[in-house]
């Protein structure tokens, strides 16, 4: 059994207000309120860091990054779903009402 | 151009009329060498910057390295905020009115981005008033100090502050002044809490210095803090007055009424010359600026062979207003506890000597 949230369509996701970060070459390390280490985003998760500035739909995550990548939109959604709901779970990114 | 000025050059990317350099002919153990440094002087951050904006040529496997340890570093330094909001949301639920300093602060705020400038502990400013309530709390909390204080009740009004231990490993600068001895006995202290700007830090605001205090609390830092200046506190001159909206005109007034002119000239001057920049009024101001008699007695106790901490200290009487005060500081100095006496000085009679050995001469 996951612990790992499930992330609707239409959920509204942003970074989490009190989460930490730094972004470089290396990607972006991320360190969540109560978390003992950073974790760190790199390749798309970095880009995903970045669309996370602004409260976006999972479905909007989704087609900006297939986009962004030349991508058909099935294979993203389908990479990114573990993704979101680890970094939910992590307390990185948060859901907005 | 030697090793050490090639990774001088690497640092100072960024800032006006600095050519591009290539690490690409460094051996093997030189680039090793200046990539430690770098990391022990807390500037990977600058090279990295440096280097993602093609200002550096590197190989891939320097690349790789550096990369590397910009990751490590900025790990760190988010760590370090993390226990910077925890000490300061402590201190605000106490009602003491604490500032964040230097590298958090900057970094944010001074920095193209935050990952340029790194740092490796926690600075904060608190209040005479709240001083020893803060220190209380974090011993509270865990933390303890890793030097005796001179005399109970010193730091409180003379000291610079005191380093503190968290159980985590993470060092709380927490400081009263800048520096200690006569400059940091010459600011204005209350000017620092006048005004309440705010760096923004997992989501709350943390009150921090205005600009003009960073850039006078980094001269502090560059031109008085260690023998050798610090390459951030450097940088962080240089960053200040050529790549922000710095009121340096205000700042200079400022450091008049602290009497403290000396010190900002001195760290342009040290920022110029380590880094190779373009002469500037800046320059040319800092060139032709002549120190009072308090200003030249006071650096003298800072800077060169004789620098000390006991020599600080006594120079420190001329900063210290009022008769009383004065009276109260130079008892202090000849009778310090015995603990910080054994442990800073092998005893009473030795410091008293020193003390007494290393005062500025009347000229």
């Amino acid at each position: 059994m996951s612990l790992s949230p499930v992330v609707a369509n239409d959920d509204v996701l942003i970074r989490a207000k009190a989460a930490l970060w730094r972004a470089g070459e290396f990607g972006v390390v991320v360190l969540a309120p109560g978390a003992a280490s950073p974790v760190i985003l790199e390749g798309t998760g970095s880009d995903l860091w970045e669309l996370l500035a602004r409260p976006s739909t999972r479905q909007e995550l989704v087609l900006s990054l297939a986009k962004r990548f030349f991508e058909d939109v099935s294979v993203v959604d389908t990479d990114m779903s573990p993704v979101l709901e680890q970094l939910l779970y992590l307390g990185i990114v948060e859901t907005q009402p | 151009m030697s090793d050490l000025s090639l990774l001088e050059r690497g640092y100072s990317q960024g800032l006006p009329d600095v050519p591009r350099i290539s690490l690409v002919g460094l051996d093997d153990a030189t680039w090793t060498d200046l990539i430690n440094l770098a990391v022990s002087e807390r500037t990977v951050g600058l090279l990295a910057h440096a280097a993602q904006l093609d200002l550096i040529e590197m190989t891939e496997d320097q690349r790789d390295e550096l990369v590397a340890r910009h990751e490590e570093a900025m790990r760190l330094c988010l760590v370090l905020e993390r226990a910077a909001l925890e000490v300061l949301n402590t201190f605000a639920a106490a009602g003491i009115d604490a500032r964040l300093l230097k590298g958090a602060a900057i970094a944010h705020l001074d920095y193209p981005d935050p990952s340029c400038r790194g740092f490796g502990d926690v600075d904060v400013l608190v209040p005479s008033s709240g001083y020893e309530e803060a220190v209380r709390l974090l011993v509270a909390a865990g933390a303890r100090r890793r030097f005796q204080e001179v005399r109970p009740g010193f730091d409180k009004r003379f000291g610079k502050g005191v380093c503190m231990l968290r159980p985590d490993g993470v060092q709380i600068d927490l400081h009263r002044t800048f520096v200690a001895g006569p400059f940091g006995l010459s600011i204005d202290l209350n000017e620092l809490f006048e005004q309440f700007p705010v760096v923004r830090l997992g989501g709350v605001d943390i009150p921090v210095l205005t600009r003009e205090h960073r850039f006078l609390h980094a001269c502090y830092h560059a031109a008085l803090g260690d023998e050798s200046p610090r390459t951030t506190a450097l940088r962080d001159v240089a960053q200040l007055i050529l790549r922000s909206d710095l009121d340096l005109v205000d700042a200079r007034r400022t450091a008049r009424r602290w009497r403290a002119e000396a010190v900002v000239a001195r760290a342009i001057q040290l920022a110029w010359n380590k880094f190779g920049l373009t002469a500037s009024s800046e320059v040319a101001w800092a060139q032709n600026s002549r120190p009072t008699r308090f200003e030249s007695r006071s650096l003298a106790a800072y800077v060169g062979p004789n620098r000390s901490y006991a020599r600080q200290m006594t120079a420190g009487v001329h900063a210290v207003r009022g008769f009383s005060a004065k009276v109260a500081y130079v008892r202090t100095l000849v009778a310090v506890s015995p603990d910080y006496a054994r442990i800073h000085d092998g005893g009473y009679r030795r410091r008293l000597s020193r003390a007494w050995a290393s005062r500025p001469r009347r000229g």
